[in-house]
């Protein structure tokens, strides 16, 4: 499919078009609104990143692309999903569930966090594979050679590993496996929610190579979502920073990272130990992140920013930049905050030399 | 030889083994076990360590799934029987000591009093139907048993004031899931810390947390050894907070591969010029966050023979690093290199000496050398 993609259009090809996308749940204590209004478009291809702290809205963000959100939340707002450059959009959100089952898994792929645990340890590896066949009326034994072959770009034994029950598998081999399940149907797009959490090293560290080989090879649109910096650093075209159920910063990774403008990001990279850096100058975004069902007025890092006044706590704040770039903040001051905020030292120019 | 001038903790040729025999192993008689042969091949999980910890000293204890770094931990707090070797709780067996019960002035229960522990998962470790009140009083009950519930809860209250849980009146009544992830490692590090112990284990305290969250959590321990001079063995498989937690007080690392160390020294320098191959290659799996340098490190070759481990239950011959490292010649795989004792700075590799026969030796296969790019 993306052998067509020669054709010249002046148009950016959207692989997903997120508009107002909003999530809550209906709590004793009250509304929790988990994800705020989102609207961003990724494009074909690329690979997103998406940083954040722990209960900043990012995996809602994954599961909202597949309609996922678990009961009794709500989510409302629009996901166009354009199955190929030039095809007419689906809105995910309002599809048939017939139409939605095919979606997932065959188009839009979601690989989460505990990959330890997504096995049934009942059954051997072999039957998730043909389980999935049967759930998409795909052929077992066609099935099958495509997952040797997948089980092979994954650097795993196909037989072995079809054979095995999950307590037989090494925490890589169980996370590759997954991966592998995940990219059966050749789908569009892959969103991997921290797929290294709680790995060693080393295997986190094969599993970021393959990925980067696969995404090559496989072609799809890719969206890593993490909570740790230098896992997107390496991959990401974009870069988007959640805080607070929204993004707060997006653009190309290397302004992103760079040249950060929002406070948040700017305090965010400084959160990072370098093995070669002094301690002295590494540092906590001090505060707590914001309840979902008590957000913060106006700015809703206002409570933890080193630059916010009056204004940040009435005003709301949107995603803006400057004319014709990609880079975008939602902060009143960027400049300000590019002056008066450090960014880790790593980052700044001539940093490189010293790391 | 025992008394206040000794180590808190003094390891001395630690072994750990454990045997897996199947069900019907376990039921057939010793007689017929070795008539048929069955002679059980213990796995060595930790296999030959020395280390010593002193009063207000940190070390960090790095190494991956398998490494036995838990299973040495856990010896070292007097929580795993040695299969051979020692651990010596201020000059006294902890072995001898449980069986006996005291040995001199020195009491069992002192020593378990004073070797606590921290789990890796907050959640687990504390009880979901107690409030935090109920929680921390359960240890100050049995090992105060003198004092009145109000000294506990004025203890309690002290130790939330100190470790930030403000205002302390409305933690005292909450339950473990009314925490953060980082809220509920400090309770954990409180109900630890409520004791006075000497040493905490701190079994990778942080790796569930955000990066900012470990931060805190290391900087409070830092704190409170300030304070109480309480020294941590802190294990952790990740480079980074390794160097966090130790750099700034001058502590050591201890860098373990499938059962025994084969780095040692201050952290500073191992970390910014590792000697052995496999901290260097931690080293270089370590991502850097500059956009530019983690692309570079992402296309760059994997300086490893294999990312597998190799089975415990069959461990490779002579350095257990052979089959992986990038720096693997013939002679690596007869014989085994030891850590130089008494050295500062301790590697078990033949590389460290520029006159070993290692020089001489053929490289292990024809791909040669592998770079480490750190």
């Amino acid at each position: 499919m993306s052998a067509e993609a020669t054709e010249v259009r002046a148009e950016t090809d959207n692989v997903l078009e997120i508009r107002d996308a909003r999530v809550t749940f209906d709590m004793a204590r009250g509304r929790a609104r988990v994800l705020n209004d989102i609207s961003v478009d990724i494009k074909r291809g690329e690979t997103f990143g998406i940083i954040g702290e722990s209960g900043c809205g990012k995996s809602t963000f994954g599961s909202v692309l597949m309609d996922a959100v678990e009961d009794p939340g709500i989510t409302t707002g629009e996901v166009l999903y354009y199955p190929e450059e030039g095809a007419e959009p689906v809105d995910i959100l309002d599809v048939t569930d017939r139409q939605l089952r095919q979606i997932r898994w065959e188009e839009i792929v979601m690989v989460s966090q505990a990959a330890q645990n997504a096995f049934n340890p009942t059954i051997t590896v072999r039957r998730h594979f043909t389980d999935t066949f049967d759930a998409h009326n795909v052929d077992r034994r066609e099935g099958l050679e495509r997952a040797r072959e997948v089980l092979e770009d994954l650097r795993l034994e196909p037989e072995r590993i079809l054979s095995s029950y999950q307590h037989e598998l090494s925490g890589g081999e169980k996370q590759r496996a997954l991966l592998a399940l995940g990219l059966i149907f050749d789908p569009e797009v892959v969103v991997l929610d921290e797929p290294t959490a709680g790995l060693d090293l080393l295997v986190q560290r094969e599993i970021l190579s393959l990925l980067y080989e696969l995404k090559e090879e496989y072609g799809f649109t890719l969206l890593f979502i993490s909570h740790d910096i230098p896992m997107v650093a390496g991959f990401a075209d974009r870069l988007a920073v959640f805080y607070s159920f929204n993004i707060i910063e997006i653009g190309d990774i290397d302004d992103v990272l760079l040249n950060p403008e929002h406070p948040y990001t700017r305090l965010l990279t400084l959160t990072h130990i370098d093995l070669d850096m002094a301690m002295e100058d590494v540092n906590t975004v001090e505060g707590e992140t914001p309840d979902p069902i008590n957000v913060p007025s106006g700015c809703p890092f206002h409570p933890r920013c080193p630059i916010a006044d009056d204004r940040c706590v009435v005003e709301e704040v949107e995603l803006r930049g400057e004319e014709g770039t990609n880079h975008k903040v939602a902060c009143f001051y960027p400049d300000v905050a590019t002056d008066r905020i450090p960014i880790h030292p790593s980052l700044v120019e001539g940093g490189e030399e010293n790391v | 030889m025992s008394g206040e001038d000794e180590p808190i903790l003094t390891i001395e040729d630690l072994e750990v083994h454990f045997t897996e025999e199947t069900a019907v192993q376990q039921a057939t008689p010793q007689a017929i076990r070795e008539y048929l042969g069955w002679v059980p091949q213990p796995t060595k999980a930790v296999n030959g360590i020395n280390l010593e910890i002193e009063e207000n000293e940190i070390l960090a204890l790095i190494g991956e799934s398998g490494s036995g770094k838990t299973t040495l931990g856990k010896a070292a707090i007097g929580l795993q029987e040695p299969t051979k070797g020692s651990v010596k709780y201020k000059g006294y067996d902890l072995q001898e000591l449980h069986k006996k019960n005291v040995i001199d002035d020195m009491e069992w229960a002192e020593a378990r009093q004073g070797l606590q522990v921290v789990h890796q998962d907050p959640g687990a470790a504390l009880h979901p139907y107690k409030t935090l009140m109920a929680s921390l009083q359960e240890p100050l009950k049995i090992w105060y048993p003198e004092l009145s519930k109000a000294d506990y809860r004025e203890r309690i209250l002290a130790m939330f004031q100190e470790c930030g849980l403000t205002p302390v009146e409305e933690y005292e009544d909450r339950y473990p899931h009314e925490l953060s992830g980082g809220e509920q490692q400090r309770v954990t590090l409180i109900r630890a810390m409520l004791l006075e112990p000497d040493l905490i284990l701190m079994d990778e305290p942080v790796s569930a947390l955000d990066p900012s969250l470990s931060i805190d959590l290391m900087d409070l321990m830092l704190e409170l050894q300030d304070i109480f001079e309480t020294s941590f063995l802190f294990i952790s498989h990740n480079l980074e907070h390794a160097r966090y937690i130790t750099s700034q007080v001058g502590g050591d690392v201890a860098v373990m591969y499938m059962g025994r160390i084969v780095e040692y020294g201050d952290v500073d320098e191992v970390l910014e010029d590792p000697q052995h191959p496999y901290t260097q290659v931690l080293k270089w799996a370590t991502m850097p966050m500059h956009p530019h340098e983690a692309r570079e490190r992402l296309e760059a070759d994997t300086p490893l023979r294999s990312f597998e481990s190799p089975n415990p239950d069959n461990p490779p011959s002579g350095c257990k690093f052979h089959p992986r490292c990038p720096k693997a010649r013939e002679i690596c795989a007869e014989e085994r290199p030891e850590l130089e004792e008494g050295d500062q700075w301790e590697v078990a590799c033949y590389r460290r000496d520029q006159n070993h026969p290692y020089w001489d030796s053929e490289w292990l296969d024809e791909e040669g050398e592998m770079d480490i790019p750190v």
